[in-house]
């Protein structure tokens, strides 16, 4: 089971006109790992999970995703995927139940066991007390958590998390990490996380890949690919791998 | 900020003002703006007289009743456009708060003075060439049947501007003071869009009383109630100069007795009136902006459990459909901003057959029955469009899709786009009802309908919105713009569906009008009228899920 591929990309690539998002991704994942898709702003990483999640056609390459083909099976790729998009589109006129409802609701589900999914969900998330309330009140971080919720509602086989940890706090950062490795070892659930938080990736990603103007020119570990650029973390690896450096002589040279 | 001297501060922020209306063209900006300019005068004095004269085709009747009774009815057209071009941008301008963009002015030490002029100025071009396109459409009848010169056409038209730009000025300085109280958060926000909604009843109310009771005012104060209302005065010099410059010789001495004022006392009037209020917003104007505290606390809103209407839909829709309705009942419902709009539309459309009523009562009685039945039939129609603009603009428009990032959600769920869509148009369809039933109901009442009369106008009030809605959801689908009301799809939408409903709707109403000569059945009539609008809305909503449905490629 472990061996089953999640993700299988064969030379995937996609065009905005001239500019090349994503150049001949070859890419496979395996069923219940965590991987972690590193990479500056930019990169392409987004426009890959989009192309992965069904939603964006790509130029050229093919795909399966949990055995469906990218370019002629998107729905069932939507059934059996969840995705966390980058910036949050909740409903600010809801409060958190009524959208996991509506949530709930796209992906077919009813009844008694979606109200107590998302009961057991908010009580997790820490948002019991708050769960009634707009989330037009609601801080990000609290909204971030109503989508990791939004995320995993339905129970799907490969998750796809966009910057899942950017506007949470360290203990809820820390809430989300240890739901990922649970479902990831407990329902054999697939996670796909794009991130710029090089010590998350670390802690909860087996395997990393590096993406730098749209080609992935680093896949591993986390500690082969710290050993492979000599780094002293995986921050410091990173930073070697995409050029990071900073010229202090540049910095205040704007006032001249 | 040493040695940073902008002399003209207000120069700039007119200019960046002018800059965002303009975007859409920005790289021919000062080209497309003159050839507005220069076609807006063409249409005004050559293109819809000419148009006017081919669809009017003025009987010698109709003609003399328009030289006796257009002096009241420019003073109603004037209070529409007056009432419009007041609470509209007011009504608009709440929709999106902009402190944030006042916050870096007052920062960079710009004078508050200097902010709302420049803000003011700024917003002339876009609702001058407004003005020039719409305002010869209300008034060419009167042009052609009084045979005004055009010179007098040019003053008439100049009048309609400044009567329109000092307007414009006094919703400005309203909706500042209000923004700049509320502040930037999203209750203050809500806050807004309800004021925006309050505005419009807060302005239509007193038209209501001015309407009904002008008659025993008058005779109480001694004199013509009207006299007391700008819209009067700058009604009046229009009819003044329709008077002064028509080659039919009308007689001015004939029309003293209605004006009670000359065109000299009543252009001093306008002037001091405008002067007043550009008086009291500098004098105001550090007080108004100076931002507000007390709503911009957040407030927590916590939702109580489904009323009985909620919870007879879950019941007649059991699963996840019912599910899909109801929230997209509670969303949108929710929302002030669409609140507000269809608010807004349900009272013009309210106001309208009282506007009309008393235009008709002021009718002299020797005028044949027919005009006044024509009036009824076209009230009807006009209502059952203005219902269907509004009812489409704000269930199918703005209030369709939040943003990008939602449309992202949806699309991530299998048949997202298909199940949210169906969900909308029930969603539509049952706030539909009551926004067709207020103004029928109040137009059944106000001209004295039978019963079978009532139900058929509100059961074409009701065909017409949800005809519209469809329409302008498979537009919106189309070209999504989710809340983004300065973006070119914005634009494009709304420019769509607006002469798309209308264009449908006259053609219906030339094929309905030809099928009344042989057939009088008023049922069929009234299909005919709203079937090509319905049919057409579902095709467009059919092809517009359909593309929204499909997978991106940018």
């Amino acid at each position: 089971m472990a061996e089953e591929k999640v993700i299988q990309t064969n030379a995937l690539s996609k065009n905005f006109g001239t500019v090349v998002a994503l150049n001949n991704l070859d890419l496979s994942v395996e069923r219940g790992s965590v991987f972690g898709f590193l990479g500056p702003n930019g990169a392409g990483k987004t426009t890959t999970v989009r192309i992965l999640s069904g939603l964006l056609k790509p130029t050229n390459g093919n795909a399966t995703i949990c055995g469906y083909n990218v370019h002629t099976q998107r729905e069932e790729i939507k059934a059996a995927t969840g995705l966390l998009p980058e910036t949050p589109g909740l409903y600010s006129k809801l409060s958190a139940v009524e959208f996991l409802e509506f949530i709930g609701a796209l992906n077919d589900m009813t009844g008694e066991v979606l109200h107590r999914r998302i009961d057991k969900l908010l009580d997790l998330m820490g948002l019991e007390g708050r769960q009634n309330d707009l989330l037009e009140s609601y801080s990000s971080g609290m909204k971030q958590k109503v989508l990791v919720a939004s995320t995993v509602l339905h129970e799907p086989q490969l998750v796809f998390l966009d910057e899942p940890t950017s506007r949470l706090d360290p203990a809820a950062s820390a809430l989300v990490k240890e739901i990922i490795v649970a479902m990831a070892e407990e329902m054999d659930t697939t996670f796909f996380i794009c991130t710029h938080m090089t010590d998350f990736a670390e802690d909860v990603c087996e395997i990393i890949g590096i993406l730098n103007q749209g080609v992935l020119n680093t896949l591993g570990a986390p500690d082969d690919i710290i050993q492979q650029v000599g780094g002293k973390d995986l921050e410091d690896a990173y930073l070697k791998i995409v050029g990071g450096e900073v010229d202090r002589s540049k910095l205040l040279s704007w006032r001249e | 900020m040493e040695g940073i001297r902008l002399p003209r501060k207000w120069l700039a922020i007119a200019k960046t003002e002018f800059f965002v209306q303009t975007s859409k063209f920005r790289k021919r900006r000062k080209i497309v703006t003159i050839i507005l300019l220069a076609f807006g005068i063409i249409w005004a004095l050559f293109i819809m007289p000419e148009i006017m004269a081919s669809i009017l085709n003025l009987s010698p009747t109709t003609q003399m009743l328009l030289q006796f009774t257009f002096p009241g009815l420019i003073r109603s057209a004037m209070l529409f456009l007056w009432v419009i071009f007041l609470v509209y941008p007011i009504s608009y301008a709440l929709q999106e708060i902009r402190i944030g963009q006042w916050e870096i002015m007052l920062s960079n030490n710009v004078s508050t003075r200097a902010m709302m002029f420049g803000m003011f100025i700024g917003k002339i071009p876009s609702y001058g060439l407004l003005t020039l396109f719409v305002a010869p459409i209300v008034l060419t009848p009167f042009t052609l049947a009084l045979q005004v010169s055009l010179l007098g056409q040019i003053i008439m038209y100049m009048l309609v501007f400044f009567v329109t730009i000092s307007t414009l000025f006094l919703s400005t300085l309203i909706t500042t003071a209000i923004q700049a109280k509320l502040g930037e958060s999203s209750r203050g926000n809500d806050i807004a869009k309800a004021l925006a909604m309050v505005v419009a009843v807060i302005v239509i109310v007193p038209m209501y009383g001015l309407m009904y009771f002008a008659g025993a005012m008058s005779a109480v104060l001694g004199m013509d109630v009207f006299l007391l209302f700008p819209f009067t005065w700058g009604a009046d010099i229009i009819s003044w100069s329709i008077v002064l410059f028509n080659n039919i010789n009308l007689p001015a001495e004939l029309f003293v007795s209605f004006f009670k004022l000359t065109a000299l006392g009543d252009l001093v009037l306008l002037l001091c009136f405008t002067g007043l209020i550009v008086f009291v917003a500098y004098t105001a104007a550090d007080r108004i902006f100076t931002f507000g505290a007390g709503p911009r606390t957040e407030k927590i809103t916590t939702v109580g459990k489904d009323n009985v209407f909620l919870k007879g839909i879950r019941r007649l829709y059991p699963g996840s459909f019912g599910i899909l309705v109801v929230n997209a009942i509670k969303e949108f419902s929710r929302k002030m901003q669409n609140v507000s709009r269809l608010a807004y539309g349900v009272a013009i459309a309210v106001l309208l057959p009282v506007i009309v009523n008393y235009s008709v009562g002021s009718i002299p009685e020797e005028i044949p029955p027919e005009f006044s039945n024509i009036l009824l039939i076209l009230i009807v129609l006009m209502q059952g469009m203005i219902l269907s603009m509004i009812g489409g603009m704000t269930f199918g428009g703005i209030g369709f899709l939040e943003s990008k990032d939602q449309l992202w959600i949806i699309k991530s769920a299998p048949n997202g786009v298909k199940k949210f869509g169906k969900a909308r148009i029930v969603e539509s369809c049952f706030l539909a009802l009551p926004i067709a039933l207020i103004p029928s109901v109040a137009c059944a009442i106000i001209f004295r309908f039978d019963i079978i009369q009532s139900i058929l106008i509100i059961a074409y009030a009701y065909w017409a919105t949800i005809g519209s809605v469809l329409f302008a959801t498979g537009v919106t689908a189309n070209n999504p713009a989710y809340e983004d009301q300065k973006s070119s799809a914005f634009y494009i939408n709304t420019f769509v569906s607006i002469f798309g409903i209308m264009g449908i709707f006259l053609v219906s109403l030339l094929l309905s009008f030809q099928f009344l000569s042989f057939n009088s059945n008023i049922v069929l009539f009234m299909i005919m009228l709203g079937g090509p609008l319905f049919v057409i809305g579902i095709i467009s909503y059919m092809i517009g899920i359909a593309r929204m449905s499909r997978v991106d490629t940018k």
